[in-house]
C-alpha cells in the first residue's frame, strides 16, 4: 500500500510543479488560472491517497471542501478577468504590471510597453421601434400546375 | 566551508541523478516548446518531453504488485495521460486547446480518484470541473478573445527562469518524499496505517489516532454514535448492528456528521460567491438595463 500512496503522491507533485510552472510562464490570464486549478488538482490528488492509504474518508471530504472553494474561485476569477479585460481589452497580465509598488531603493522600474487600445465599438442603445407597423403584404405561394 | 559547500552540492548531484536526470529533460522540453522554430519545438520538445517522461516513470513508479497487474496498468495510462496533458496545456498557443488541454487532465485525475476508491469524487469533479468550469472558462474566452492570434500568447514568459523554478520544486518534493517511505515497503492491506506502524516505515502523528472523527471509519456505526448525534438514537441503535459499509455512504456520514460545520459553512460560501460574483459585474456606460 506504500507503493500505491508513493507513486500518488508523486503524480500530485508532478501536477503540482507543472501547474506552478503554467502559472508562472504564461501571459494569458485564463491559462494562468487553469494553472492554478491544477495545482488544486494535484492536491486533491494527494488528499485521496492518503484517505485511502489510512483507510477512512477524512481525505474525500477535504476533497469535496477543496472542490467547492475552486468553484467559488473559478466563479469570482472569471467576473475579475471579464472586468480587467474590459478596462484594457487585452488579456494580457503584463499590462498591469504598474500596480506593484517601487522598489525599496527607490529606483523607478522600466515602464511597462505602451499598448494601444483598439477604439472601442459606440454602444448604441436598444430604442424601441417607432412610427406606425408597415403594411405587411401577403403573398400567397404559387399555385403548383 | 565554501568548499563543503561545493563538496556537498557535488554529492548531492553524483548521488541524486536519478532525480535531476528526468527534471532536466523536463527543463530541455520546456525551453524547447517555448522557444524556437515550430520544427525545433515539435521535435526536440517532443523528444525530451518523452525521454523525461519514461525516464522519471522507470525510477521513480514503483511496479505494482503481481496480483495487482490491472491496477498498475490502470494507473499508468491514467497518470502519464494527466501528465502529458498538464505539459500540453502549459505549452499550447490557443487558450482553447489549453482548456481542452486541462479537461484531459481533468478526466485523468478522475480516473486516478476511481482507482483509490474514490467513485463519488470521480463523478463530482467531472461535473464541477469539467462541466462546469471549463465550460466557463471557454465562455469567458468567447467574450474576451481578441481577433487573430493574440501576441501575448505566442511566447512563454521567462521559460528558463520559471522551468528552473519548477525543477527545484519537483526535486525538493520528490526528494522529501525518497526520504519519507525509503525503498519499495512490502505489501499491506486496505489499512495499510496499521500494518506500516508496525512495521515501522511510517510515523504516526497523535492528530491521527482518529479520535475526534470516528464518523469517517468505514464499517458499523460505533458504540457511542448515540452521543454523536442526538437526535434519533433509536435509528442509531438498529444502525449499530448493520453490516459494515462503505463508499458513498461513509462519506456522505463523514460529511455531515464529522464536518458539519465545515459542510454548512462551504454552502454559506458559496452563496456569498454567487452573490459577489453578481454583484462585481459593471455594466458598461450607455447601456440601456435588460
Amino acid at each position: 500500500m506504500t507503493d500505491v500512496l508513493f507513486n500518488n503522491l508523486v503524480i500530485g507533485a508532478v501536477l503540482f510543479s507543472i501547474g506552478a510552472v503554467g502559472f508562472l510562464t504564461r501571459r494569458n490570464l485564463i491559462v494562468m488560472f487553469l494553472s492554478a486549478e491544477m495545482m488544486l488538482q494535484g492536491v486533491a490528488l494527494n488528499l485521496v491517497a492518503f484517505g485511502r492509504f489510512h483507510g477512512n474518508y477524512q481525505g474525500q471530504s477535504f476533497t469535496v471542501f477543496v472542490l467547492t472553494v475552486a468553484a467559488c474561485e473559478a466563479a469570482v476569477a472569471m467576473v475579475l478577468i471579464l472586468m480587467l479585460y474590459h478596462r484594457r481589452h487585452t488579456l494580457d497580465v503584463t499590462v498591469w504590471h504598474d500596480l506593484g509598488e517601487a522598489p525599496v531603493d527607490g529606483q523607478v522600474p522600466a515602464e511597462p510597453p505602451v499598448f494601444e487600445p483598439p477604439p472601442p465599438t459606440p454602444i448604441f442603445p436598444h430604442l424601441p421601434p417607432a412610427g406606425p407597423e408597415p403594411a405587411v403584404v401577403e403573398r400567397k405561394a404559387p399555385a403548383h400546375v | 566551508m565554501s568548499i563543503d559547500l561545493v563538496d556537498d552540492l557535488g554529492r548531492l548531484f553524483a548521488e541524486q541523478w536519478r532525480m535531476w536526470l528526468p527534471l532536466a529533460c523536463g527543463f530541455l522540453a520546456l525551453c524547447a516548446t517555448a522557444i524556437g522554430h515550430r520544427s525545433a519545438r515539435l521535435g526536440i520538445g517532443t523528444v525530451a518531453g518523452l525521454l523525461a517522461l519514461v525516464l522519471g516513470w522507470s525510477w521513480w513508479i514503483r511496479a505494482s504488485a503481481p496480483g495487482h497487474r490491472l491496477e498498475g496498468f490502470l494507473f499508468a495510462v491514467f497518470a502519464a495521460g494527466a501528465i502529458a496533458a498538464a505539459f500540453g496545456m502549459v505549452v499550447q498557443n490557443n487558450p482553447v486547446y489549453a482548456a481542452l488541454c486541462f479537461a484531459l487532465v481533468i478526466l485523468s485525475t478522475c480516473g486516478l480518484f476511481l482507482l483509490q476508491a474514490a467513485p463519488f469524487l470521480a463523478a463530482a469533479t467531472i461535473i464541477v470541473y469539467a462541466g462546469a468550469i471549463i465550460v466557463t472558462f471557454l465562455f469567458v474566452i468567447m467574450l474576451a478573445q481578441q481577433s487573430g492570434r493574440a501576441l501575448y500568447d505566442q511566447r512563454l514568459r521567462l521559460p528558463a527562469v520559471a522551468g528552473l523554478a519548477g525543477c527545484f520544486l519537483l526535486g525538493a518534493i520528490l526528494v522529501a518524499l525518497q526520504s519519507t517511505y525509503g525503498s519499495a515497503g512490502p505489501l499491506e492491506n486496505d489499512r495499510g496505517k496499521v500494518s506500516a506502524v508496525r512495521s515501522g516505515t511510517v510515523p504516526v502523528l497523535p492528530i491521527l489516532q482518529n479520535r475526534r472523527s470516528p464518523l469517517s471509519e468505514p464499517g458499523p456505526l460505533p458504540a457511542d454514535a448515540a452521543t454523536l448525534t442526538p437526535n434519533q438514537p433509536e435509528a442509531l441503535a438498529t444502525a449499530s448492528t448493520r453490516p459494515a459499509v462503505s463508499g458513498v455512504v461513509v462519506l456522505g456520514r463523514s460529511l455531515f456528521g464529522d464536518y458539519l460545520w465545515a459542510s454548512e459553512l462551504a454552502g454559506t460560501l458559496l452563496l456569498v460567491t454567487t452573490i459577489g460574483a453578481i454583484a462585481i459585474v459593471n455594466r458598461p456606460k450607455g447601456a440601456t438595463a435588460v
